[in-house]
């Protein structure tokens, strides 16, 4: 058996083989066992790069190599090589293998580690293979494997030890959460958006008999027009827009993603660079040729709703999150919310893509260049605040500040990637959110774009703020107290920094060439337009409309948005001339504010108080009322009838023998009568 | 060769059953291994035949002898062995072997062994015997021994009001059983057969009445309803798998319960023309019974029980796709139907190796920590790892989480269930299912929360000297938990031979 993409099959199969390897070779040898672990990300690293010549080839690309596996479902054991695929492996694998690396040093000494090589491998083969699938099914064994994985390791501090609570709790006062609750939270909720998806995945394949995606963009006309009659498709869309809305923690299934916080710094960054959080934004950018194709080709029009509702989400999302980013005072917390806010553009980006008749493949391109930078700085940023918490073993920020002198080159690479997510030109960042703007733009996506836009200036200023918090001012009472009991705070050592480093100058790198890089981008994932697959059915859309580039308006505004963010984030964080809490002491509406966006839009509380607890009573109560007063006293009522009914007739029961003598006589007559009348005697 | 030696995988169990009833004292540890070595030749008979026919050497195994011959009246005592009834009756043999070693292993000191094992052995050759059988009678007939042979356990082994339940549990089943006896009788008044495989031909001659049939029909599932313990005719089933020692409630739960789902398959799906009346009360069924499990599940606090109505729920999944059968072949859609009913067997076959694991754990847990209470239990993963382990596989097996078998089974059932509910074009049909569907996660949340309560989180301090279980307690918990994972990845083994057989069954009918 030859294999013609090799590496397509090895990226997703050498990290979970070196997951069910590491319990073996824990036997041996704990330090073998770590490296070989690492060693198994950096195969599946390898094998992915070994597909990137195939982006340059002059052919569209959309291959899929598969073998049996479930024929009564239609269902394959493949794997789908196309721009998309390659591009997005090569991200995730390479960008796991640092993340492994930098683990070597960060997670040395702790308890259990089989465990964590175990599952976070398991966690980049699960990514891969979501990744790589060719069909759902098989695309849902990642995408729940990424799901189980962010359980086991959210929750890797099972112990919910108090005394920790500085360094593996998540959030504060009402609102703090220990490890295992925050796991738990996590898969719950992810996986209400993955039921969705399940169930419209199942209702396509009613229509459609297939899970490929390939034959499902092959028979689009067959499929798409059905299922549309029965008034299915935008449900059905919905539904599965559903499942990349949980796992990428998007409004309305956004919240376990802050408390996922509680999980080693390491796994963060896998969750937040890497895996997981980026399955949704892949999975929407999967399928959107299959769904562009129906609305622009097939003219099914309520499409135009489920693309809308993807941009607004995201939109909304990017404000959501980012609002509450400015006031979080863990440094975790911030990342994650911005994590959530960054998402959120590129879900605004496919979306806006969809819509326009000619932008898949500009959707496909700014969604995915912002999804590759974002990992890069994200993943930067995540290891850069791992060794400030090791540092100073809080993850709260006003236990740090100060720190650029104890840790010079965390600083300067943590600036570089910072200035990549606010968005200032020359890094990566700014092109990446760039593209998103205009594409939303040329979308008409009014509401989107202004969202859009406001949060430009908020990342601003929220990056800003946590860096000057983290890294300007003072140093913090608790360092002092730390330095006080002999606790040197250093420099993290080279095995964690080395990992950073490359991701923060990588991350100045792609923003140098950014030009460039879009370009090449475009130009890989131009295949990815179905025109090649479906020929005869597209003549009308290929007329392009060039129109007035929509740079010119939002490169002004981006610029614009960044120093409206910068300004006040400098004066009152790093440059400290103005006090924040002064300011927001004073006002009222400002305090109220401040409390509403501290208290996550009282969302989070909402969800326990409307959802969590109630569904809990509601157990209690059915189990106490139907269960037990419902069932087991109606039966217990019955047998009691029944009962009271026999022992009736235990009247009769006398035990006087002439009693009886008496009445076996009677029923003897009777019986003797029954008979003659029926023989005619009588 | 296999043929004849189908009658034996009863008649051995037959046999040793009066061998430990007899020698019961001297026979001592020796009681419980008779009973894994008699389980083990059906393993190996059955493994034989499931292999050969799914390598579609064979396409079944029968051996028929002739029972009651009258003038009138004429029944056989088959033994039938193919595509369906062998891998069923491969895992039933396979969960009482391993709950037989768990048994011995654990429960050293259970009182009376000979005569458990005896009654033990009664109920394994009951449950396989109705598997192979060929006849109603003799099908009813293995029923029968089988629910009197549990009773008898519970009744002398159980704990807590042992009599009462145990009694509870009879009479239901009892009752379940009497209407299943009336569908027979009807049946054999007015189609004139008793024996299963003549039923589609005998329909298609005699063009009955389909009033009539349904009739037949809902008295039957009356009976397996009861079984499964599908809503509102559960009440039975927590106070039993509570009660009933431990090795015997994974046999219940895991092999007995779901064997109403094969009969349905084998049985109630051959009077096709009844089955467009009857699907829609079993989806509606199906659903209530998935939510109503899972919801009473989640604020339990003895495992056991929610272990019970965990059962209860998972019972609905598999009711689900039955009834998405039923819907499918009255639609004429024979292969949507054969995925709806494989996902059921399927699921019946993983949630046998998920629940089997987790109510072993009880046992486990009985004898470590002394406690199956859950609030009374925490902390446990970093002192028993190995049981951690397989309390996960087993809840992610229930949970239907990818790498498990209960994935690809749920997977299909819902397949099914969507499919067949988008024939009828009806939106609210196409609505319960999806509702049915985001109702698992309420799996989830009575699984993780169980997790989380009893595995994370600080240990009290009365369990601070709580020890691993020895590895041999765990054995029997692996190979299970090893066949799911197995079954989860290359589940084609199963499913399409079983789907084909399924397909080919609902094609005999008319």
């Amino acid at each position: 058996m030859s294999l013609e993409y090799p590496g397509a099959w090895l990226c997703w199969i050498s990290p979970m083989v070196g997951a069910v390897l590491t319990p073996l070779f824990a036997k041996i040898n704990l330090r073998v066992r770590d490296y070989v672990a690492v060693l198994f990300s950096l195969f599946a690293a390898i094998s992915a790069s070994t597909m990137i010549p195939l982006l340059f080839n002059a052919t569209p690309l959309f291959n899929s190599e598969s073998f049996d596996w479930i024929p009564s479902l239609n269902v394959k054991m493949g794997v789908v090589v196309d721009p998309l695929s390659i591009i997005m492996a090569n991200i995730v694998a390479w960008i796991s293998f640092l993340i492994m690396v930098y683990s070597l040093s960060y997670m040395h000494g702790e308890p259990g580690l089989t465990r964590y090589w175990f599952f976070m491998n398991f966690f980049i083969g699960s990514m891969l293979l979501l990744v790589m699938a060719d069909n759902m099914l098989l695309m849902f064994f990642g995408w729940e494997g990424v799901g189980v994985c962010s359980y086991a390791l959210i929750g890797f501090w099972y112990r919910d030890s108090k005394e920790d609570w500085l360094k593996c709790w998540v959030g504060e006062g009402d609102e703090a959460y220990p490890p295992s609750h925050a796991g738990m939270k996590a898969f719950i909720m992810t996986r209400i958006g993955d039921v969705c998806l399940l169930a419209s995945i199942f209702v396509i394949y009613a229509f459609a008999g297939t899970f490929s995606y390939s034959e499902l963009l092959e028979r689009i006309d067959q499929w798409a027009p059905t299922i549309s009659k029965a008034g299915l498709l935008l449900p059905a869309a919905i539904l599965f827009f559903m499942g990349p809305v949980g796992k990428s923690a998007q409004f309305p299934l956004h919240e376990w993603l802050p408390d996922a916080m509680a999980g080693p710094t390491s796994v963060s960054a896998l969750i937040h660079a890497a895996t997981m959080v980026k399955a949704g934004v892949y999975l929407v950018a999967r399928v959107l040729p299959i769904f562009w194709l129906a609305y622009h080709v097939l003219r099914i029009s309520e499409l135009s709703a489920f693309f809308t509702i993807i941009a607004w989400i995201g939109a909304f999302t990017a404000f959501l999150a980012a609002t509450q980013a400015m006031v979080s005072r863990e440094i975790k917390k911030v990342l994650a919310y911005s994590t959530v806010s960054q998402i959120g553009y590129m879900f605004l980006a496919l979306g806006a893509g969809g819509l326009l008749a000619h932008g898949l493949v500009e959707g496909l391109t700014s969604g995915m260049f912002h999804l590759m930078s974002h990992a890069i700085f994200k993943a930067a940023l995540f290891l850069s605040a791992g060794a400030i918490i090791h540092a100073v073993e809080s993850r709260f920020m006003y236990h740090m500040g100060g720190l650029r002198k104890y840790m010079p080159l965390t600083y300067v690479a943590m600036w570089l990637a910072a200035l990549s997510l606010a968005g200032v030109p020359p890094f990566s960042g700014f092109w990446s959110k760039e593209t998103v703007l205009a594409v939303s733009w040329e979308a008409g996506l009014l509401g989107p774009f202004v969202l859009a836009v406001v949060t430009a200036a908020l990342t601003v200023f929220y990056t800003i703020r946590m860096m000057g918090l983290t890294f300007h001012g003072e140093k913090s009472h608790r360092i002092v107290e730390l330095e006080a009991e002999g606790h040197k705070i250093e420099e993290a050592s080279p095995v964690m920094y080395v990992p950073y480093a490359i991701l923060a100058v990588a991350s100045l790198g792609i923003g140098v060439v950014g030009w460039w890089m879009e370009e090449a981008l475009h130009r890989a994932l131009s295949s990815m337009t179905p025109y090649a697959a479906l020929h005869s059915l597209v003549p009308s859309v290929q007329a392009e409309v060039e129109t007035v580039s929509p740079q010119i308006i939002t490169l002004p505004l981006a610029i614009v948005m960044l120093i409206v963010g910068a300004i006040p984030a400098y004066f009152m964080y790093v440059s400290r001339k103005v006090d924040p809490s002064a300011i927001v002491a004073k006002s009222l509406l400002l305090r109220t504010l401040h409390t509403f966006l501290f208290k996550r839009w009282f969302i989070n509380k909402m969800y326990y108080n409307a959802f969590a607890y109630p569904l809990m009573s509601a157990s209690r109560g059915l189990y106490r009322w139907i269960e037990v007063g419902g069932f087991d006293r109606a039966l217990a009522g019955f047998v009691s009838g029944v009962v009271g009914f026999a022992s009736q007739f235990r009247k009769l029961q006398t035990g006087f023998l002439n009693y009886n003598i008496i009445g076996i006589l009677m029923g003897l007559i009777i019986i003797a009568l029954i008979l003659l009348k029926l023989g005619g005697l009588w | 060769m296999i043929e004849e030696l189908l009658p034996y995988t009863v008649i051995v169990p037959a046999v040793a059953s009066l061998v430990t009833l007899g020698l019961n004292k001297p026979l001592g540890r020796w009681n419980g291994i008779i009973a894994i070595l008699t389980s083990l030749l059906s393993i190996v008979i059955f493994s034989v035949s499931t292999y050969k026919i799914f390598a579609g050497l064979v396409s079944s195994y029968e051996k028929i002898y002739d029972w009651v011959v009258t003038s009138n009246l004429v029944l056989r005592f088959g033994f039938r062995a193919d595509g369906l009834s062998s891998p069923v009756a491969l895992t039933i043999a396979l969960v009482t072997a391993l709950t037989a070693l768990y048994t011995v292993k654990l429960m050293r000191d259970l009182p009376n062994m000979g005569l458990f094992f005896s009654l033990y052995q009664l109920f394994f050759l009951g449950m396989i015997g109705l598997v192979l059988s060929t006849n109603l009678v003799v099908f009813f007939v293995f029923f029968e021994i089988a629910v009197v042979a549990s009773w008898a356990l519970i009744n002398e082994w159980g704990t807590g009001e042992k009599e009462k339940v145990a009694l509870k549990y009879f009479l239901f089943t009892e009752a379940g059983a009497l209407c299943f006896l009336a569908g027979i009788v009807a049946t054999n008044g007015y189609l004139q057969t008793l024996e299963i495989y003549e039923i589609p031909q005998k329909i298609a001659q005699l063009n009955p009445n389909v009033g009539i049939l349904t009739a037949i029909v809902s008295a039957m599932l009356i009976g397996f309803f009861v079984k499964m313990a599908i809503f509102p005719l559960h009440s039975w089933l927590p106070d039993t798998y509570v009660e009933a020692p431990t090795p015997i409630t994974a046999l219940l739960s895991s092999a007995m319960s779901g064997l109403a789902a094969y009969a349905t398959i084998r049985i109630v799906f051959l009077y096709t023309p009844a089955l467009q009346y009857i699907s829609t009360a079993m989806i509606v069924l199906a659903i209530i019974t998935m939510i109503y499990g899972a919801a009473n599940a989640l604020s339990q606090d003895d495992f056991k029980r929610l272990l019970a109505y965990s059962s209860i729920s998972q019972m609905g999944y598999i009711l689900l796709g039955l009834g998405a059968a039923a819907l499918a072949i009255s639609m004429g859609f024979k292969s949507l139907a054969a995925i709806g009913a494989t996902g059921s067997m399927f699921h019946y076959i993983a949630h046998a190796m998920g629940k089997a694991i987790l109510f072993l754990l009880v046992g486990v847990f009985m004898v470590q920590v002394g406690t199956r209470t859950i609030s009374q239990m925490g902390g446990l993963a970093g002192k028993m790892p190995y049981t951690a382990v397989m309390m996960f596989i087993g809840f992610f097996t229930l949970m239907g989480v990818p790498f498990t078998s209960g994935f690809i089974s749920e997977w299909m059932i819902f397949t099914g269930a969507i499919g067949s509910a988008s024939l009828v074009a009806e939106a609210f049909r196409i609505f319960m299912v999806i509702v049915a569907i985001i109702a698992t996660v309420l799996t989830f949340a009575y699984s993780l929360w169980s997790i989380r309560r009893m595995l994370f989180g600080q240990a009290p301090p009365q369990l601070n000297e709580v020890k691993e279980a020895p590895l041999s307690f765990l054995t029997p918990l692996m190979v299970m938990a090893l066949a799911s994972l197995f079954l989860g990845m290359y589940p084609t083994i199963f499913t399409e031979e079983i789907n084909k057989v399924i397909l080919k069954l609902f094609t005999l009918t008319p």
